[in-house]
């Protein structure tokens, strides 16, 4: 395989993002953003700080309105109604702003999300932008992997290059909070690889290579349910910001990785926390390392689940682009809550403050590929 | 190092080795058997219905049918024992014919990629459907005659070995798309198909994909009505079978797909044996109370259903015998376990030798005193009659606990009320068994002693789901294996103590994981937090007026169809509440009891899984359930509830 398309990728880190975004803008250009409605406080975090920065050209806003149903109001209504309402008064004058509306449910509660936003996005016109900012702070990874997958292949694709930036604001403690359900588990529309054709599930080697956190036992019980892989090679963060996470995941799911999958040790990964291209270039050589063994049985299959934060997910999704047909991403699909009881704490100047000195950018398509 | 083997799902393990088949039928319970043999008369000519919660067991009665697991049978048969017995009920049930297999169990599982066959424009949606089914079952039929015959499915030496014929019997659509997607050659047959479901699979996946649909759709199911129309030849030699088409996890079509699909096997046009299996999720709550799937369909008439958590009678010689299959396999490992190993002691009095004494029991006299008042004489002569008894102290605290109960019950009461006659015989009356049994809880509540515990409340706490048999057995073997491993073999049980710390944990873990497996799980958790509270508050009331406890709640059926009706028109509240008890019961949280005549009325109960009885300290026999109103139910799905004391002001929740 030849060298990887993001080996080198510019990944623009929090205290270099100001600097690197204001020098951007210095010059003409035609912006589009790409954002989630949703309750996360950091919801509007970038655009802010977007705005702050200044520049000319025009600078368009494309809202993604995901909800089970039309008619759907959730129990975080009141927080989503806090973002919409600063979100109005940072865009005004400034983008404007198109909504597209995603039902992620079927009549049937069964979920059709990513299928959904996938199709939208095929058909989006980005010719006139070239800067296209897409902010995953407040969408989930049932969404923005398939909205990644399609708008890469479009910049990758149109005749004059586009710029994809992708943008995270990336808080631990956070993240930390927030308890995802699961529903169901599902391979990942575009990422669904060979993993479902009867060929592949007669020889072929299944590995699995699941990038974890903590407090997930049940997500990880299921997906390995649905996958029944041949082998696993666990993700764990190091470094971290806390240097014990991996001890504690590793005494967190003793019982799941010794006994129920008589885990080799030597089949940890380790790669760190906050730096998607570690992610992305430890699960790339996986791949190639035991395609490489296996090619006499017929080449592998490698499948990833990213549990961790969004911005390790970043590497996941890096990954499975790049391997194709050979990879999949099998995500659990439920919902999401912050649980802390002074929630609106989060919407304070000290705490907005805080979550823009925390945004990481990664420049996946565009001028450093030409 | 021992595995623990209680944590091991037989059906999950990947097909397609005869190792793998060897594993899941070494530790298949052949006693789930009988769950089809009571459907004996309609096995191979009426589509089956496998239907429970997640664990129920459904894909493991299916697997045991399959082409592999059916062969690896045979072959072992010859061994005596269990392989001995399976073949001969595989026999009787007509799966096989002089010992060897003859039906070719067709068995795959649906996925979600079907889903997005449902999203596709225009007409094609079910052609897509059809064409996708029709090449998996074609494929997977190949599959099983070649596991059948020992031939390899990745050799097209082999598959060219196979080939295939129409009989003069099949119909016209069968016959064309025979003609286009067929041929005699098993190779030939099997490209085609590896090709049409790649094409399927990749128009599904790609949002970028261009190729031409209009290819790819079929009109019908026909692969139904070839199998019942093909004769198969291996070398040249025919192969007789009976085809039976085990489609597994349907709930993970859409409910149109489903709907498609169970109208094509209930139109009687399906002239092969076809079995399917699904979880409760893919019924509503009103279609899995009634056991009615489709309008103008009927039950015993169009198809059966084996409903996993209602056919209860087998359900404990089921799981005991697959913990000792999952105990024997560790054998060769452990060497130490004798050959009927059972590690759950139930030593229970010496436990209650160490926690109660006879100052407890002077005591419960005193409570006995001061709760009967003037009326104490009365009982003085009971607690005399009781102590002239040859019992033990246990068996002493228990009777005494009991009269503490009646007493409490004088109290307020003009005349003793029953049981408790001058001529009574307290030890050895039967009549007040619930009493006894509430004395039994009440006094493991108030010295602390272990409830849980023993084969009996094992197999009660898994509320008919083999998967939660499981869970709980492997939690409790899991120390069994520590022993061994520290080579302490004189102690390898489980004290009556442990088994219930250790199901206590089980237990809160199961409550906790509520709110993240599954659909509206922390609307379900407030609703079962609040049925498991005020079942509490009931159950502990000084008198035990339920006794031996509450377990559930009901609503009047003519509640639960109002209820029903008002979702149905989009009454939000109404259509929370309805989709919360839809789902736990779905999901084996709530075991729906319906039209449960009462003093009355008719009711819908809805009682705990028996493992959510633990951590609200309720007992485990049903019966005991307290009417609630609608506007209680809807209150406590959205602000839960609120109260969070008991009678002694203790906190609710331990």
């Amino acid at each position: 395989m030849a060298i990887g398309r993001w080996n080198d990728t510019i990944h623009i880190e929090p205290e270099d993002f100001a600097s690197f975004w204001q020098q951007r803008l210095t010059k003409k250009r035609n912006v589009l953003a790409v954002c989630g409605v949703g309750w996360d406080p950091r919801m509007t975090v970038l655009l802010k700080t977007l705005k702050e920065f200044g520049g000319t050209g025009s600078r368009q806003l494309c809202l993604i309105d995901y909800k089970p149903s039309s008619s759907h109001v959730g129990s975080q209504q009141k927080l989503i109604d806090m973002n919409l309402k600063k979100l109005d008064i940072i865009v005004k004058g400034w983008m404007e702003k198109q909504k597209i509306e995603i039902i992620t449910r079927r009549e049937d509660n069964s979920y059709a999300g990513d299928e959904r936003i996938a199709r939208k996005f095929r058909n989006f016109d980005i010719s006139p932008y070239k800067d296209i900012v897409v902010d995953i702070s407040a969408l989930p990874k049932s969404l923005y992997f398939s909205l990644l997958l399609v708008l890469v292949e479009k910049c990758i694709r149109a005749s004059n290059p586009v710029n994809l930036h992708v943008i995270v604001c990336q808080d631990v403690d956070l993240d930390g909070r927030i308890t995802e359900s699961i529903d169901d588990v599902r391979l990942l529309r575009g990422f669904e690889g060979r993993f479902k054709l009867f060929q592949s599930q007669q020889n072929m080697p299944k590995i699995w290579a699941p990038v974890l956190t903590g407090n997930s036992l049940s997500v990880i019980t299921k997906l390995f349910e649905y996958l029944q892989p041949k082998d696993i090679y666990p993700v764990l963060p190091f470094p971290a910001l806390n240097p014990r996470t991996d001890d504690d995941l590793l005494l967190e799911y003793h019982s799941i990785l010794a006994d129920t999958w008589q885990l080799n040790p030597m089949n940890i990964i380790y790669a760190a926390e906050d730096d998607p291209l570690d992610i992305y270039r430890s699960l790339v050589n996986l791949y190639r390392q035991q395609k490489e063994t296996l090619e006499p049985l017929g080449g592998i299959l490698i499948a990833f689940s990213c549990l961790a934060g969004k911005i390790s997910s970043l590497g996941a999704f890096m990954a499975a682009f790049e391997i194709g047909k050979d990879a999949a991403v099998a995500h659990a699909i439920g919902h999401h809550k912050l649980n802390v009881d002074d929630v609106e704490k989060y919407w304070s100047q000290d705490y907005q403050n805080s979550f823009g000195r925390s945004l990481h950018s990664i420049w996946l398509t565009g001028e450093p590929y030409e | 190092m021992i595995r623990n083997p209680f944590f091991f799902w037989a059906a999950d393990v990947r097909s397609g080795s005869m190792a793998d088949d060897r594993v899941f039928v070494d530790l298949f319970g052949i006693s789930a058997l009988e769950l089809l043999k009571k459907k004996l008369q309609n096995l191979w000519d009426m589509p089956i219905i496998l239907l429970s919660a997640p664990g129920g067991g459904k894909s493991s009665l299916m697997r045991i049918f399959s082409a592999g697991a059916l062969r690896y049978i045979e072959e072992t048969a010859g061994q005596g024992g269990n392989r001995e017995i399976l073949a001969g009920r595989m026999e009787e049930l007509g799966a096989f014919k002089d010992g060897k297999p003859y039906a070719l169990g067709i068995w795959f599982r649906i996925s979600d990629e079907y889903h997005s066959l449902q999203d596709i424009d225009g007409n094609g949606k079910n052609g897509f459907f059809n064409a996708l089914l029709n090449s998996r079952i074609i494929l997977n039929t190949i599959k099983a005659v070649c596991e059948v015959k020992g031939l390899n499915l990745t050799d097209d030496n082999d598959l060219s070995r196979i080939s295939f014929s129409l009989k003069p019997g099949a119909d016209t659509i069968t016959i064309s798309s025979w003609k286009k997607w067929g041929g005699d050659k098993g190779s030939e047959v099997f490209d085609k198909m590896a090709k049409l479901e790649f094409e399927l699979c990749d128009m599904i996946d790609d949002p970028f994909w261009e190729g031409d649909r209009s290819n790819l759709a079929q009109g019908r199911l026909w692969s139904i009505d070839l199998l019942a129309n093909l004769n198969i030849l291996v070398d040249n030699n025919p192969f007789m079978f009976r085809p039976l088409v085990l489609l597994d996890d349907v709930h993970r079509l859409t409910g149109n797909q489903l709907k498609y699909l169970l109208n094509i096997l209930f139109s009687r046009q399906v002239a092969m044996p076809f079995w399917i299996s699904m979880r409760k999720q893919a019924l509503g709550l009103q279609e899995i109370l009634t056991e009615r799937i489709n309008h103008g369909i009927e039950k015993k008439r169009d198809y059966h259903i084996i409903d996993f958590e209602k056919d209860k009678s087998d359900f404990k010689k089921r799981a005991l015998e697959i913990a000792k299959l999952r105990v024997r396999s560790t054998v060769p490992w452990s060497g130490n376990f004798p050959k009927d190993f059972n590690f759950l002691s139930d030593e229970r009095e010496n436990i209650f030798l160490e926690n109660l004494n006879l100052q407890v029991v002077e005591k419960i006299k005193s409570k006995i005193e001061k709760a009967a008042g003037k009326r104490f004489p009365k009982f003085e002569k009971l607690i005399e009659k009781v102590e002239k008894y040859d019992l033990t102290i246990r068996e002493l605290s228990l009777h005494l606990r009991k009269l503490e109960i009646l007493a409490q019950r004088v109290v307020p009461q003009k005349n003793l009320p029953y049981p408790i006659t001058s001529n009574d015989d307290l030890p050895k009356q039967d009549n007040g068994k619930a009493v006894m049994e509430a004395a039994d809880l009440f006094l493991a509540k108030d010295y602390n002693l272990p409830y849980y515990f023993g084969n009996r409340r094992l197999i009660a706490l898994s509320s008919y789901n083999i998967h939660q048999f499981l869970k709980l057995g492997g939690s409790l073997f899991e120390e069994i294996i520590i022993m061994n491993r520290l080579g302490k073999a004189d102690e390898l049980y489980l004290s009556p103590v442990r088994q219930h710390e250790i199901i206590k944990k089980a237990a809160k873990g199961f409550l906790n994981e509520i709110p993240t497996t599954m659909p509206f799980g922390s609307r379900i958790f407030r609703f079962i937090d609040a049925i498991g509270k005020m079942c509490k508050d009931e159950t502990y009331r000084p008198t035990a007026p339920y006794a031996p406890g509450v377990t559930g709640i009901a609503i009047t059926m003519s509640d639960y169809e109002l209820l029903k009706n008002s979702a149905g028109k989009g009454d939000e509240k109404a259509r929370i509440l309805y989709q919360v008890i839809e789902s736990a019961v779905a999901h084996n949280v709530l075991e729906p009891k319906a039209n449960c005549k009462e003093k009355g009325k008719v009711f819908l109960v809805l009682y705990l899984n028996r493992l959510l009885c633990v951590p609200f300290q309720l007992p485990l026999q049903k019966g005991g359930f307290k009417e609630k109103k609608l506007s209680t139910l809807l209150k406590w799905v959205e602000p839960g509830y609120t109260k969070g004391k008991d009678r002694e002001g203790n906190d609710l929740w331990q």
